[in-house]
């Protein structure tokens, strides 16, 4: 829902992402987190819904 | 009489924006605003416009305003930079409700020994071209508000005439001072002035400061206010309204202190520290809004908050009309 | 729609002389022939000021939450959008349908008198419409859940059109789709008056009033906006009845009922067919309130 959301409002779905992951399960973080880094890295720097902070 | 023709009108705007920050009703989508000239140029000016949705208060109060950025160290704050914004402002086609309103404003924040100092900064450098009312619409009752809508006091006064040029009065020294900037597009002319339009809706004050004074308890308010659903927009279409919160945004180890509008309408408004409210349900916040506008002020200052401008009595949702709650606080019988 | 008014009030001193209720949700009048505005009587002498006219638009369900915390039965005039209001409440645990006395409208469809007060102001240049446009594609001008009905019961223009709007912004590329939504949540003066029309806007405490810890920032930028938007949106998601009363009040003119029909669309593609405020059964509540094992779970 929130995912779709956020698409429809015009933000890069690779940047919310979801994944269920158990406290037991250290390589599947470990994997997720480089995963979402890349997609991120490819997408670029934000610009949308951010506050200039200067 | 000096006239600037309506042709002239832009050349005229274009020149005041290069020394000063002119702001002018114009027309946002359908929202009609005093906008900052040549800020967005999808907005189209509405001199045609009787008055605006939005309020001219933003001139001097902005809905958000940075008041400083600070950067932390440790146990230490420094203040980086004090952002007041001084500068000259032009305000063209204010009308003598919302004149009124500004006088208003800088009772609260100039006057009984309090200086504020962003208020100020905005407001000194402020020149006032306001338009003389002389076809009132159905929700004005400015005139049983005090306000003078043919002759506000201004630094120009201005009027429509029968073909939009604008027949030009310089009030003050300032305002002949900015007169000289633009006489090059100003002719010399007889003109006859419009005849002014009786305006319609009536309302007597007298008495009505003393009479609430006595009706805080009164049973009244629970009738009154059982439409009104407590949102803010009656509170921010105001010219007069100015109560406001002060806010910070931060970022690591800086930060930016900012003010910003806030509602005598919101729950928010009046929550303290420890979590009572003592403004908890909606008639206590609606009873405050007229008290602070009929009597609070009048208490305070000799005037009523409330200039008859008719922002809140077109665009409230649920049909609260201040007319209406006048009228039943004069109908209610108190005990002797 | 005359005699409307005449039932109304002999319903209204029938409930309050008989003790079924202590207070009557309706409209009165006020000082403009558009000026019909919601109103609770509590007072038999008084209920010769309800009416009921082309102009009673508002969504009434949404002052239910005033009675949350009583005992007392109230009585409430209900168009078919109320209806749906109605139950809302009922399903969000505001008010029990015993406490409620529910008296249908069917209602052909209503003015707006914001939209009547803006067009004779001379503040704007938007004239008004005969019907107001959310009234003209409504499918349920006739309540379906009542304890008496006043009007005869209305045709229905079978429409699917509702998902047009939203399918037109799906089309656009993602940075015009952000473009078009900042540009729109740009203008919003944080009124909050979308909130308070809002019947699936019932929290006791509003995210947007909590200060510890502080979730959307209160200046009135673009992000501000948005991300209250959002946050507002999807706050109902699932609940919105799309009554369109958010777009109404708004004063800025922002196209709210973009957001929360596609929330609507969602809802009723991932978890649907579903659509909410239409019946008090137990399978009807919303989808993002109860949880079913074949419920959608794309990243579990």
């Amino acid at each position: 829902m929130m995912k779709s959301f956020l698409q429809y409002l015009g933000i890069e779905p690779e940047r919310y992402q979801m994944a269920w992951i158990s406290g037991s399960e250290g390589q599947k973080f470990a994997d997720v987190m480089t995963h979402v880094v890349d997609e991120v890295k490819k997408v670029g720097p934000n610009r949308k819904l951010r506050e200039e902070h200067e | 009489m000096k006239v600037l023709p309506l042709d002239k009108l832009r050349e005229a705007l274009n020149i005041m924006a290069n020394d000063a920050e002119v702001y002018v009703p114009m027309l946002r989508d359908d929202i009609s605003g005093y906008f900052q000239w040549a800020d967005n140029p999808a907005d189209e000016l509405a001199l045609d416009l009787l008055n605006t949705y939005l309020s001219p208060k933003n001139v001097v109060i902005p809905q958000t305003e940075p008041m400083y950025k600070f950067k932390t160290s440790k146990q230490d704050v420094e203040i980086t930079e004090v952002q007041v914004r001084e500068g000259a402002r032009i305000i063209f086609g204010i009308k003598a409700c919302d004149l009124k309103a500004l006088e208003n404003l800088d009772m609260a924040f100039l006057t009984m020994g309090f200086e504020d100092e962003y208020y100020k900064a905005r407001r000194q450098d402020l020149t006032i071209i306001a338009q003389a009312c002389y076809k009132p619409g159905p929700a004005c009752f400015c005139e049983g508000m005090g306000a003078d809508r043919i002759n506000p006091a201004a630094d120009v006064l201005i009027h429509e005439l029968e073909n939009q040029d604008y027949a030009w009065e310089a009030k003050t020294s300032r305002g002949e001072e900015l007169t000289a900037k633009i006489a090059a597009l100003m002719e010399e002319r007889d003109v006859t002035l419009p005849q002014a339009e009786p305006q319609s809706r009536k309302v007597d004050m007298t008495g009505v400061s003393e009479k609430l004074a006595e009706m805080f308890e009164h049973p009244v308010w629970d009738d009154l206010s059982s439409r009104c659903m407590n949102c803010g927009i009656c509170t921010y279409v105001c010219p007069s309204c100015y109560c406001f919160d002060i806010q910070v945004s931060n970022r690591g180890e800086a930060g930016n202190r900012f003010r910003c509008w806030d509602s005598c309408m919101y729950r928010e408004y009046t929550m303290m520290a420890g979590g009572h409210n003592p403004r908890d349900y909606k008639k206590e916040r609606y009873r405050n809004r007229f008290l602070h506008k009929l009597q609070f002020f009048n208490e305070r200052y000799g005037a009523n908050l409330c200039t008859g401008c008719g922002r809140c009595v077109i665009l409230c949702p649920n049909g609260v009309n201040i007319i209406e709650v006048i009228e039943k606080v004069k109908e209610v019988k108190l005990d002797a | 729609m005359n005699d409307f008014t005449n039932k109304a009030r002999e319903i209204a001193k029938r409930l309050l002389a008989d003790g079924t209720v202590s207070v009557v949700l309706g409209w009165e009048k006020g000082d403009e022939p558009y000026a019909s505005a919601p109103t609770a009587i509590t007072e038999l002498a008084e209920v010769d000021r309800l009416i009921i006219d082309e102009y009673c638009i508002h969504e009434i369900a949404a002052l239910l939450t005033d009675y949350r915390d009583g005992t007392d039965k109230v009585a409430i005039f209900a168009k078919g959008c109320d209806v749906r209001g109605i139950i809302r409440m009922i399903q969000d645990r505001v008010i029990p349908r015993e406490r409620l006395h529910i008296i249908g409208i069917n209602c052909p469809g209503m003015k707006d008198p914001n939209e009547y007060a803006r067009a004779a102001s001379g503040f704007g240049k938007a004239p008004a419409a005969e019907i107001a446009a959310k009234c003209q594609v409504c499918q349920n001008p006739n309540p379906f859940i009542y304890d008496e009905i006043i009007g005869d019961l209305q045709k229905v223009e079978p429409s699917n059109e509702r998902f047009a709007s939203v399918e037109e912004i799906e089309k656009m590329t993602p940075d015009e789709r952000y473009n078009f939504f900042a540009q729109e949540l740009s203008k919003c003066i944080r009124c909050y008056a979308c909130r308070n029309a809002c019947v699936a806007c019932n929290c006791r405490t509003c995210i947007f009033d909590e200060s510890k810890p502080q979730w959307v920032g209160r200046s009135t930028d673009t992000v501000n906006n948005m991300l209250y938007h959002i946050i507002r949106a999807t706050h109902v998601a699932g609940r919105c009845v799309e009554c369109g009363e958010c777009e109404r009040v708004c004063p800025v003119g922002i196209p709210l009922m973009l957001l929360n029909r596609k929330l609507v669309k969602d809802v009723d593609e991932l978890f649907g067919p579903y659509q909410a405020g239409l019946s008090l059964e137990d399978d009807a509540i919303p989808p993002l309130s109860r949880y079913r094992v074949d419920d959608p779970d794309e990243f579990m």
